[in-house]
């Protein structure tokens, strides 16, 4: 178990700049999610953690000691790759206690760390097959075993469950939240999909074309996102963006006032960004009226595309509404909850 | 519907595959026949007529009667070994490096192709220079830093090893390209996940990519070993079989019974022998395999996933 600290990491593929100087602090057990759309950094970053890539400018800690220029084979971290990475031509056992073998662990003991692993993640009845007999979740399975068995100071995991199909996602996700709390070593997983970064992270990085946007728990990006990148990566539906202007009674988005706790003075005539999360719109009898363009039944919920002073924003409703594409409905957005930005740098007012 | 479906598919695939049975048939079975039906025979040329009498053993008794031909086979059995354990060797070192060396790998590539490029009387011609006793750079080589020189060409064992190194040095390209080839092929995340499981830059050789190349080894070594049997060009304008016929490889014996001493039968009967000898080898070699088979090698077939 250990800390990590990245401090002003760069990173340049020629003149492609991957990587703008990034810094996190991450705590010893710490549980930690990259999050950002494809193509940010996020394997790069990881990658660097792990030795696989060279470190351009910074330094990454691991433990307190400086890594830039150790190999990965010292500096004692697992990682899991995407597409699992196993040894096709060893089985679940080899595959799992190849880096025990590699430190001439005593066969014994091998057996019985790989067996204890195999346990706690279902594989005992698999451990004499070779990776081409499992199945994608199994061999994913083997590839988290073959990290756990080490008891390594960093976990590190790029986007492991993106091959998996949506349920097992759900079932394996909840797995490795449990694994570690069980384990509690310092976890470092990268993933575009901000769901799982949502239900599985302490502390989410969000990061965008090689920079860190924010970083936080969970619940505070989601409450108080800095920026309208921020403020649309995170929740799921995307919140909503009207632009108009903030007037002393509410916000003006064309010919529609929208309700707004009463705004900072400086702030009345100002142009802005309004953001309005979808399960923050109330539907019902009061409110501002807007046309239904879409209705998403999901069963539990259901999700309405409507139009609004000529921009479409979705809601989602909690019970079942008799509405269909081309009613009107009122909307009451919920005056504590709403998010101001400055529609020029996108950062919150 | 599938069944009428799997007929019509299976009668095309039989019927476009037909032109090319009937010429292997035809070609190679053709040939093939004529060559045993003459193992068997003892062939004389009366007349610009061949005369056909039958032999039955004759030939093969005559070869295990012959000194030289059991001699040969030795000699074959030596060069092969010798040749394909260092050429997949080298090859195998070659290909590792180069595939490292991420900035001169194309140059380095096309280095090390060129041997392979040159014809065999060019290579018989430039070795020929290489070895020559008084002319020779390898013993101007040896005489500046003080090693006793020598006739290479001129003794036996010299002349063995002469051919060997000319062997070694004309064909480890193609080992190597072959090797390269499939280390390029060979998946890098398994490498990295082994670098992160702790694995040295050895080990990563030793427990992943050399496991991972088997395939493509065996195959390597499957090949040269083919080559080494039938190698003939280089090693007849180098030592003609010389010196006291201690470089006569099976090739070239046969050539000399065949259009020397126009035995035809005695050429024919060894070209069984030595097919036989070397079915016998592969099967030896696929029975090992198989019965070392607690490891498929089968990277290959990984791919699929
Ligand atoms: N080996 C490489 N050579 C050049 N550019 C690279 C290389 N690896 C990644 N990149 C670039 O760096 C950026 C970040 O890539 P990556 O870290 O893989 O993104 P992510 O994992 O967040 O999807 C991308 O623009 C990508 O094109
Ligand atoms: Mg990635």
């Amino acid at each position: 178990m250990a800390s990590v600290e990245i401090h002003n990491v760069q990173k340049s593929y020629g003149t492609l700049k991957a990587l703008h100087g990034v810094s996190i602090q991450i705590d010893d057990g710490e549980f930690v999610t990259l999050v950002g759309p494809s193509g940010c950094g996020k394997s790069t970053l990881l990658r660097m953690l792990a030795g696989l890539e060279e470190i351009s400018g910074g330094t990454i800690r691991i433990a307190e000691t400086v890594v830039n220029e150790l190999p990965p084979k010292d500096r004692d971290i697992a990682m899991v790759f995407q597409n699992y990475a196993l040894y096709p031509h060893m089985t679940v056992a080899e595959n799992m206690g190849f880096a025990l073998k590699l430190k001439n662990t005593d066969k014994r003991e091998i057996q019985g760390k790989v067996e204890r692993a195999a346990r706690i993640l279902n594989l005992d009845t698999l451990l004499q097959r070779y990776p081409r007999q499992l199945s994608g979740g199994q061999r994913q399975r083997v590839a988290m075993g073959r990290a756990i068995v080490r008891d390594p100071k960093v976990f590190l995991f790029d986007e492991p469950l993106s091959n998996l199909d949506a349920k097992l996602r759900v079932s394996m996700r909840a797995e490795i939240k449990s694994l570690h709390q069980r384990l509690g070593t310092t976890t470092v997983y990268v993933t575009h999909d901000q769901v799982e970064a949502m239900t599985m992270a302490d502390k989410i990085v969000v990061m965008r074309d090689g920079v860190v946007e924010q970083v936080g728990a969970p619940l505070a990006l989601y409450d108080s996102p800095v920026n309208m990148f921020v403020a649309g990566f995170i929740g799921s539906p995307a919140m909503n963006f009207l632009t108009g202007e903030i007037r002393d009674d509410g916000f003006l988005a064309g010919d529609v006032r929208l309700p707004l706790a009463a705004p900072a003075p400086e702030l009345v005539g100002r142009r802005a960004v309004y953001g309005v999360r979808p399960e923050h719109i109330g539907i019902g009898e009061d409110g501002v009226a807007a046309e239904v363009c879409v209705v998403e039944p999901t069963g539990a919920e259901t999700y309405l595309v409507v139009r609004l002073a000529g921009q479409e924003v979705t809601c989602v409703a909690r019970d079942r509404l008799d509405v269909r594409a081309g009613h009107m409905v009122r909307l009451s957005p919920d005056p504590g909850r709403i998010h101001l930005f400055d529609p020029q740098s996108g950062r919150r007012l | 519907m599938a069944l009428t479906f799997w007929r019509r598919s299976s009668v095309f695939a039989k019927t476009t595959t037909l032109p090319f049975l009937v010429l292997i048939v035809g070609v190679g079975g053709y040939s093939w026949a004529q060559v045993v039906l003459m193992a068997f025979s003892h062939l004389r040329i009366e007349a610009g007529e061949f005369v056909w009498q039958p032999a039955g053993f004759d030939n093969f008794r005559e070869i295990l009667a012959n000194e030289l031909a059991m001699y040969s086979l030795a000699v074959t059995a030596l060069f092969v070994v010798a040749t394909v354990v260092l050429s997949v060797v080298l090859g195998l070192v070659l290909a590792l490096l180069v595939q490292r060396s991420r900035r001169l790998n194309r140059i380095s590539q096309v280095v090390l192709l060129w041997p392979a490029i040159v014809a065999p009387v060019v290579v018989s011609l430039i070795w020929l220079l290489i070895l020559s006793p008084n002319i020779g750079v390898l013993n101007k080589l040896l005489d500046t830093v003080r090693l006793p020189t020598q006739d290479w060409l001129g003794t036996e064992a010299g002349a063995i090893v002469a051919i060997i190194i000319v062997d070694v040095w004309h064909w480890t390209p193609v080992a190597f390209l072959m090797l390269y080839t499939a280390l390029c092929a060979v998946d890098e995340e398994a490498i990295e996940a082994a670098r992160c499981d702790g694995a040295n830059e050895w080990q990563v050789i030793r427990y992943i990519k050399i496991p991972m190349l088997m395939p493509a080894i065996i195959g390597t070594v499957f090949i040269r070993a083919i080559m080494g049997v039938k190698a003939f060009d280089e090693m007849y304008l180098l030592t003609a079989g010389g010196p006291n016929g201690a470089t006569t490889l099976v090739s070239l014996h046969i050539r000399d019974v065949f259009f020397d001493q126009l035995n035809y039968g005695y050429g024919s009967a060894f070209s069984v022998l030595l097919v036989a000898l070397m079915s016998l080898a592969i099967g030896a070699g696929m029975l090992v395999r198989h019965l070392r088979a607690i490891r498929p090698f089968s990277a290959t077939r990984e791919v699929e996933a």
